[in-house]
């Protein structure tokens, strides 16, 4: 069962790139979120969206890449051969791989997760347009929102 | 598992002063928590907040006085050594020519107790030339608001803002510079406020708001004015707080009644029917705040740029209550402390003039001496050309770098020459300090003990976090070692930093009960705080404004010069910012990773309708000149910016400094958006 999943309040993200300094931090210099330019105007920070099928987990021969029981989908260092169909099928181009052939994507914090922290990246967002929650809350809010802005709307024209 | 413990901690950077905790594993700051609970920042942190401990252990970091052997090289010398040269210097000096001589520069940066001590120093040496060179990039925007309110600092507290109906944003970059005020201001949109943005630039994120308005550069003031017409027009001001709580109104009434909207939509390039509309939304929100910040300031024609914003909120009574107000966004981490101080050729601590009577003779008591210069001394520009003339023979510079940060570097650096003796105090050795006859190393942020004023007026403590490295002394400790071998062991008697936070609370009154004890709680206290018991005072003027009559002030602006009009040769209005990777000299030493690699290279950015015209590409090098100078820079085809408009980040300064030239009259802040420019591609042809 997925407890929490990471979310993006779309419309809050300022582009600061707060989320990839703060992941570059834990985890040891390199950012596995990418604050992504969609035009001018507006930017999404992307980072691995733990897929329910996920294609990295599907394609991996060795099982590095595996699918937890929380839902994340976490790398296992000791079984990557480094073949790097991972990084070719996902379709968010999030997964990296570095020098030593090793593969590095987001883990969800999973260091920090065990203390009870939320992710880096979430803690850190000036704007809190990145959230750590579980799936249903976070819809519901997004309904709120919506249900204010046409509230407000219609004020303005009453 | 090795152990570690967790320190409140204050980030040294911007002035929004968010809190984080540092963990500290064996005497080692090791890394950073996110600190939920902080009334400004709720656990978040910009890109720099994340990067504090760097500056701790950079390897370029001094940590041995210094002393100019020839030309660029400097030998070791050990503290005493150094503490005498100082101090023989100045006796020195002060013999031959007198104290008006000297000269102290300092930044604000560094925190209360240091930055009082400074000034402290100067004045009992006898000269009120004593300066912060952070005021001159734009930050003294707090100025003005005290001929308007009584004092000069932002009203209400940012979280504050989440409570607006309607928040206006005048020129400010907030989104890169100030992260953390775009929570507050998503905050107040998602519960239904709109958002008015004033910019010559689109900011990295147009959702924040509801009303873009792109004016032209250096235009923000006009546009204010325009919607001040607007509901001075349609009689949409708040009749009984104006009554009741204001002076001057007939003056403005009268000082606008020539003035029409046509011509404001002239200047701004703000079509009339917008101005009204945003007009409108401003006065008739039952709470109303401005936002402004480091751009707005220093522009032509208008050197008081903030005393329009001013005028609209006490013309629609938006000040006093919660939700309304306005927000000078700062840039350093003690701007605001640092001017409390009276880090300031005019002003003593307490921000009274050097003049006041009843001030000076307070001061001069708490400080056993007889009386205090009173003559006004030089400001940092000011000081800049007296150093030209000669008339200054030495200079103590703390933990600033104007060689790398401001305009003028060039001349600036010329000038040092002239000097007999430069003391610069420092965690590098930057360009400014490879110019002085002595170094001493400074600590880092997290070796000091003291307290940071933020840009909404909170006293926040800063303990030590870890114990000062190798042979580095804190700041204040060497400034009294000084100042006792000057001859002055009664007044620099200090044992630790509480007692000259003791000292603060006697000279400055909005300080008078706060304490070390009391600013360690993480909500610290915002001044004016007058007794020990004071919970300290989130809003300002509830009651009555800090002007001698208690009313706030309404003061007509006047337009005194014209701006640089495009020509031929130069086609292109030169606007600057800020970018977030070029914060100031702290961060050029650090160089924040950035998964943008052109984000630490100087760019320009230009109008994709200009790049056509003059035939440029993306990415392509391109040489910007202006009457007194050029530089070069990598071009970026946006539409951020308007056709005729182009826009580069302040800093490298060095390179800045080189093609600004004019300074504000008043604030004297160098003017930066005011220039224009010419853009031509490396190798390419010119553009006409």
């Amino acid at each position: 069962m997925i407890s929490k999943v990471l979310s993006i309040n779309i419309d809050q993200c300022i582009a600061c790139q707060a989320c990839e300094a703060a992941c570059e931090r834990e985890h040891g210099g390199i950012s596995h979120i990418f604050v992504t330019p969609i035009n001018d105007k507006y930017s999404i920070p992307l980072s691995c969206l733990h897929c329910g099928k996920s294609p990295c987990v599907d394609v991996c021969p060795t099982k590095a890449l595996e699918k937890t029981s929380h839902g994340a989908v976490i790398f296992h260092k000791i079984r990557c051969i480094g073949c790097r169909l991972c990084v070719i099928v996902c379709p968010f181009g999030v997964i990296q791989i570095d020098e030593g052939n090793t593969v590095l994507k987001c883990d969800s914090c999973a260091n920090r997760l065990k203390k009870g922290k939320d992710p880096a990246c979430v803690l850190t967002c000036p704007t809190k347009a990145l959230v750590y929650e579980k799936s249903a809350k976070i819809t519901s809010r997004t309904r709120k929102k919506r249900a204010l802005k046409t509230k407000h709307k219609e004020t303005k024209k009453g | 598992m090795t152990s570690f413990h967790e320190v409140q901690s204050i980030c040294p950077y911007c002035a929004e002063g968010c809190g984080f905790y540092t963990q500290v594993e064996q005497g080692k700051a090791s890394n950073i928590e996110y600190m939920k609970k902080h009334p400004v920042n709720e656990g978040g942190l910009c890109l720099k907040g994340n990067a504090v401990l760097d500056i701790i252990y950079h390897e370029n970091r001094i940590y041995s006085p210094l002393a100019k052997k020839d030309g660029n090289t400097f030998d070791n010398i050990s503290w005493d050594e150094a503490i005498n040269a100082i101090v023989s210097n100045f006796k020195k000096i002060l013999k031959k020519h007198g104290p008006g001589s000297l000269a102290f520069l300092t930044s604000a940066r560094c925190t209360n107790e240091e930055n009082y001590l400074f000034q402290k120093l100067a004045r009992i040496i006898g000269t009120n030339n004593v300066d912060c060179t952070s005021f001159y990039e734009g930050n003294l925007n707090i100025v003005d608001f005290s001929t308007s309110f009584g004092s000069a600092c932002a009203t209400n507290p940012l979280s504050d803002l989440a409570n607006s109906e309607c928040i206006l944003i005048s020129g400010s970059n907030f989104t890169d510079n100030h992260p953390i005020v775009s929570h507050w201001v998503f905050e107040a949109k998602s519960r239904g406020a709109r958002i008015i943005y004033i910019d010559h630039r689109v900011p990295s994120s147009l959702l924040i708001c509801d009303h873009f308005l792109q004016v032209n550069p250096g235009t923000q003031a006009v546009l204010i004015d325009g919607m001040i017409i607007h509901i001075l027009e349609k009689n949409l001001y708040n009749k009984q707080f104006i009554e009741e709580r204001t002076s001057g109104f007939e003056v403005l009434q009268k000082s606008l009644r020539k003035q029409s909207l046509k011509q404001v939509e002239k200047i701004s390039g703000i079509p009339v029917a917008k101005i009204k509309e945003v007009a409108e939304i401003y006065a008739s929100s039952s709470t109303s705040a401005i936002i402004h910040c480091t751009d707005f300031n220093p522009q032509h024609g208008n050197s008081k740029g903030t005393t329009n914003p001013a005028n609209l909120a006490l013309l629609c009574g938006h000040i006093g209550r919660t939700g309304t107000g306005i927000f000078p966004l700062l840039e350093h981490n003690n701007a605001q402390g640092s001017y409390d101080m009276g880090v300031s050729p005019h002003l003593l601590p307490g921000r009274a003039g050097v003049k006041d009577d009843i001030q000076q003779k307070k001061i001069a008591k708490l400080w056993h001496i007889k009386n205090l210069p009173s003559k006004g001394g030089l400001s940092f520009p000011e000081m800049t050309k007296a150093l030209k003339r000669h008339r200054i023979k030495a200079l103590y510079i703390m933990e600033s770098n104007p060689l790398e940060e401001h305009a003028h570097a060039d001349q600036l650096k010329h000038a040092l020459k002239g000097l007999e003796f430069l003391l610069v105090q420092d965690n590098f050795l930057t360009e400014t300090a490879k110019q002085a006859d002595i170094v001493l190393p400074a600590v880092s942020w997290a070796e000091k003990t003291g307290t940071y004023t933020n840009t909404e007026r909170r006293v926040q403590l800063q303990p030590r976090i870890i114990n000062p490295q190798q042979h580095t002394i804190p700041n204040w400790q060497v400034m009294c070692d000084i100042a006792k071998k000057l001859g002055f062991k009664k007044q620099f008697s200090f044992s630790n930093t509480e007692n000259i936070l003791k000292e603060i609370t006697k000279a400055v009154p909005a300080y008078t009960g706060i304490s070390a004890t009391r600013v360690k709680r993480t909500e610290g206290i915002i001044w004016p705080c007058p007794t020990p018991k004071h919970p300290g005072t989130s809003i300002l003027y509830t009651e009555h404004f800090h002007t001698p009559d208690g009313l706030g002030k309404l003061s007509p602006v006047f337009y005194e010069k014209k701006a640089e009009k495009p020509t031929q040769k130069y086609p292109f209005r030169l606007t600057f910012g800020k970018a977030p990777t070029f914060y100031s000299a702290a961060i050029t030493h650090l160089e924040i990773k950035s998964s943008t690699p052109a984000s630490s290279e100087l760019f320009v950015e230009i109008n994709p309708k200009d790049a056509k015209k003059i035939n440029i590409q993306n990415q392509s090098e391109v040489k910007i000149s202006t009457r007194l100078g050029n530089v070069k820079a990598t071009a970026c085809i946006t539409e951020k910016v308007l056709p005729g408009v182009v826009f580069i980040p302040f800093l490298p300064a060095s390179n800045n400094g080189k093609i600004l030239s004019s300074v504000d009259p008043r604030a004297k802040i160098p003017e930066l958006n005011a220039a224009t420019c010419q853009v031509k591609g490396s190798g390419g042809k010119q553009g006409d």
